[in-house]
């Protein structure tokens, strides 16, 4: 009864703060700003998918009618693009993560794929530089200044207005009044972020399952992080500039500094000169075959493909076989470094979020990028399915090819399509970064609770 | 009391405090930490980048005698070589590709860029010295030199202060000096290093417009940190409580130098927004087809590059010509479809300079946004100098195609032009001309644009950083009149 009266004085004098309410609604603007943001980002990719069919249609049209229907199908596909697509999950928009610098719309050849994956989308290196507003940088960056600014003088102030011993000369417990108080801020900067959360789920259709779950945890649990850093801090019963001054300083730490050490740290002790040596030996592999014999170059090749063994080759003459061999070669030479390659990114990708757990922001950020497929982890998967249709095509113009068919006897319109999408099931509360965050904020939630209990105590409440 | 004692006042008040030294070891160790991360990642990447061009370069070197058009599409690869300057500031560098690959007919973008590589993490920037220095001692400054003035009048010493002889101008002034005396004992030690540091970096590199380049660097730090110390004395002025003017200045840090930067990508894509990938290199592609198709000598385009040739030369067939049509098609074709993809280019360069210029404008509106535009500029790791590499390649590319082209014409026989049997190899081959040929190509060589192409293109940047600095000045002197 009490407790509710409090809340009730609490909320109206926040209400009639001109600095809260435009607090409010400025934090509230921009989460909404940035859904709209992160929606248009995404939007574009997925218009850029479905332009790439029709590309590719047109592509293919144009390539293919330039040429009489008994001209050799082999020498049309060294020009035709194949289309491949990493589609958005519906959480894209919420977590952009890397899905603006990484690709998302490869288009292949079926020549030697090493020298064709790792293009980037037009984009300008200039505002990649400064980075994405989505509701993740809002929610990992803002909303910790919001709690920061509404808690830090929650018990210093009364102190320093000297209403506290009136509060303490009350029959109501002085800690429950507090945390009356405490609770009703909390809540003022938790329902906007709900709120927005909501809207988003409506607007872009977002499945009530764990996914949904696990964002709303975790927004939950970052409140609870920092509003339990501001309790640890209140403990100290120190002036409310004090307060202020050490709660900024684990923001700048948590951050700006941490995850930018973390950055500086990975590249550092993970180079990855790799990607530089597998583009020069696909290269080499490939163009060295030129001058090497025939025979060998074929039998590379068969190593891989042994059911093409006793079709016949020409051994004097350009044929398009000896060519797609040629460029496997090239392929085959890339192939163990691009396996080291690819093992020197996950492995600093997994160090990197190990180091991460010093700073939760940059943790919460991973695990929603997480759950939003917008990671390293969801590029490679689609790297990976970009190198399986590499594989899909050559099995299935290599009969045509080494047939030397003329293009009216492939059947053009039953080439695979690629399309991807990240759907690995998503761990609880997004799998281990998220997991990790969770662990983290309870802890510190239980600093929190310890710090008042010896508050509670020293102060005989 | 003259400006110089109520400097030193300040000065005294905010050592025996303790954070002054606190806060100047923290700088300092994170210029050392910051130097010395980014300069082993300068070094070994640069290392690494030379390696590789230079095996590149021998590669071509030992090719074997090969048919002149077979070397245009073996092509080359070049590795864009680091900015001398980037360990210092990364700016733009790792959102830019690393490799491209020359090659005949068609024009590449770089590829591996380093952000591409990397998990989401990224995103929340690098612990670059510059960095330090554009976002984090604006803030330390801000905290110190915050409550110069709002303190004095909290504590009621600032009326003491005025009624002992000492005007409200001498006073304002000798805050600003102490609060600039502050921010060099807070950065003095740290810039110095870094001073010193790029400083035999340059003289390393032996050239003068490195050490131009670092010179313009520290002044336009210098500048900056000044005018941050400048709004802090006057923010301070105008506040009763140095509460106040401390959540003042915080929230300005915060939105100036921490929501505008990211809220900038977001309006220059709404403003100018760039085509994908895909439709722009259909758009080309849709181009170079109206072109013809050069790998195809009949095709009815050239037909009447194939008439001009024959006229020119009184023939009837391209046989007789004394030289091979096929080089000439070539030749031909690369021209036009060069032009096709230099056209179109040019429009998407157009369209990130225009963002740029969003970019830079904000400039006027954040103080970080313009150190940062001249910093990137100044260190040559900013859009123009990732475009100028992006040209010179290009410029290589066309030369060592044509040439390429020029030998496919002269040294090759129209007869021979085609697969007429396999070579001692056991590779079916065209005719090929001897490796001497590669061996006396030009190899590839960027040159790093002076430091006056540098500033020329951010001629708003420039401004921005000076805007800044004459505002922060005007705004004192004009304080200096009213007292309180």
């Amino acid at each position: 009864m009490v407790a509710r009266r409090i809340a009730r004085l609490e909320l109206q004098q926040l209400w009639r703060s001109p600095a809260v309410t435009a607090g409010i609604v400025l934090l509230s603007a921009a989460c909404l700003f940035a859904v709209y943001y992160g929606a248009t980002v995404i939007d574009a990719q997925r218009f850029a998918i479905l332009e790439s069919h029709a590309l590719q249609a047109e592509q293919h049209r144009a390539t293919l009618a330039s040429q009489p229907p008994t001209a050799n199908a082999g020498d049309q596909l060294f020009y035709l693009f194949f289309h491949t697509v990493h589609e958005p999950s519906e959480w894209a928009p919420i977590a952009l993560g890397q899905r603006d610098v990484q690709p998302f719309n490869l288009k292949i050849r079926l020549l030697a794929l090493q020298g064709q994956i790792y293009d980037s989308d037009t984009g300008n290196p200039l505002l990649f530089a400064f980075g994405n507003f989505d509701l993740a940088f809002v929610m990992v960056y803002i909303v910790p200044l919001f709690i920061v600014a509404l808690t830090h003088n929650v018990w210093s102030s009364e102190r320093e207005l000297g209403t506290w011993n009136l509060i303490q000369s009350q029959p109501t417990s002085a800690l429950s009044v507090l945390m009356v108080k405490l609770a009703v801020r909390v809540v003022v900067v938790l329902a906007p972020m709900l709120l927005v959360l909501a809207l988003a789920a409506s607007i872009f259709d977002l499945p009530a399952e764990r996914r949904l779950f696990a964002v709303v945890v975790l927004t939950v649990l970052y409140v609870a992080v920092w509003t339990a850093l501001s309790l640890i801090v209140m403990a100290w019963r120190k002036s409310s500039d004090f307060n202020l001054l050490v709660l900024l300083g684990v923001w700048l730490v948590w951050c700006v500094l941490g995850p930018a050490l973390v950055n500086a740290l990975a590249a550092t002790r993970f180079p990855t000169p790799e990607e530089l040596e597998l583009t020069v030996r696909q290269r080499q592999g490939y163009h060295e075959a030129w001058d090497r014999p025939l025979r060998e170059t074929m039998n590379g090749f068969y190593e891989r493909y042994p059911e093409w063994r006793d079709v016949p080759v020409p051994g004097d003459r350009y044929s398009n076989a000896w060519y797609y061999a040629m460029q496997q070669r090239g392929d085959d030479e890339a192939r163990p470094i691009v396996e080291s390659y690819h093992a020197t990114l996950e492995q600093r990708s997994r160090w990197v979020q190990a180091a991460l757990s010093l700073s939760p922001p940059a943790l919460l950020h991973a695990a929603l990028t997480g759950v939003a497929r917008t990671d390293l982890d969801s590029h490679l998967a689609y790297l990976a399915s970009v190198a399986d249709y590499h594989e899909s095509l050559k099995r299935f113009f290599f009969p045509p090819i080494f047939a030397e068919a003329p293009i009216q006897d492939v059947q053009w319109g039953h080439a695979p399509r690629h399309w991807f999408r990240d759907d690995r099931p998503v761990g609880l509360l997004g799998g281990r970064p998220g997991l990790t965050f969770a662990g983290v904020a309870v802890v510190l939630a239980g600093a929190g609770a310890v710090a008042m209990w010896i508050v509670r105590r020293r102060e005989r409440w | 009391m003259s400006v110089f004692r109520i400097a030193r006042h300040e000065l005294r008040q905010a050592w025996r405090a303790g954070t002054l030294a606190a806060l100047g070891i923290l700088v300092t160790l994170l210029l050392i930490g910051a130097g010395l991360a980014g300069r082993a990642q300068h070094a070994r990447d640069q290392a690494q980048r030379a390696r590789f061009q230079d095996l590149v370069k021998e590669q071509w070197n030992a090719q074997p005698d090969r048919h002149p058009h077979r070397v245009s599409h073996y092509g080359y690869l070049v590795f864009r070589p680091r900015a001398p300057l980037a360990f210092f500031d990364r700016g733009y560098e790792p959102y830019a590709g690393t490799a491209l690959f020359l090659e005949a007919h068609r024009q590449n973008t770089a590829n591996f860029s380093d952000a591409a590589q990397d998990s989401s993490t990224r995103r929340f920037g690098d612990l670059t010295m510059a960095m330090v220095l554009q976002m984090l001692v604006p803030l330390l400054i801000f905290a110190v030199a915050g409550v110069s003035v709002s303190r004095e009048r909290e504590a009621d010493t600032l009326a003491l202060l005025l009624s002992q002889a000492a005007s409200w101008r001498s006073f304002l002034w000798g805050k600003l000096c102490g609060s600039l005396l502050l921010v060099a004992c807070l950065v003095g030690p740290g810039v110095l290093l870094v001073g010193a540091w790029i400083g035999a970096e340059a003289v390393d590199q032996g050239t003068s417009d490195v050490m131009l380049r670092a010179l313009l660097l520290t002044v336009s730090y210098a500048l900056y940190l000044a005018t941050c110390a400048g709004i802090a004395v006057l923010v301070s002025s105008w506040h009763s409580t140095s509460r106040g003017a401390l959540v003042t200045l915080l929230g300005m840090w915060l939105v100036l130098w921490v929501v505008v930067p990211r809220v900038l990508p977001a309006v220059a894509t709404m403003l100018y927004p760039l085509p994908s990938r895909a439709s722009f290199e259909a758009e080309v592609e849709r181009r170079v087809r109206t072109l013809g198709d050069s790998h195809n000598p009949d095709d009815p385009t050239f037909a009447k590059l194939k008439a001009q040739a024959l006229a020119d030369h009184a023939v009837t067939r391209i046989e007789d010509l004394p030289f091979n049509y096929n080089g000439l098609v070539m030749t031909e074709s690369e021209k036009m479809t060069a032009a096709a993809y230099g056209e179109y280019m040019a429009g998407l360069v157009g369209i990130y300079q225009r963002q740029g210029t969003v970019v830079a404008l904000a400039g006027f509106l954040s103080p970080y946004v313009a150190i940062r535009t001249v910093s990137g500029a100044l260190a040559g790791v900013d859009l123009p100098h990732i475009i100028e590499f992006e040209r010179q390649a290009e410029e290589y590319r066309y030369a060592l195609i044509q040439h390429l082209n020029q030998l496919h014409t002269n040294e090759v026989a129209l007869a021979l032009d085609r697969y007429i049997g396999v070579d001692e190899h056991g590779a079916p081959t065209r005719q090929r001309i001897p490796q001497r040929f590669w061996q006396s190509t030009p190899a590839v060589a960027f040159t790093t644009p002076t430091v006056a192409w540098a500033l020329a293109r951010q001629p708003l940047g420039i401004a921005a950083v000076v805007c800044w600095l004459l505002l922060a000045s005007i705004g004192i002197a004009a304080r200096t009149r009213p007292a309180f």
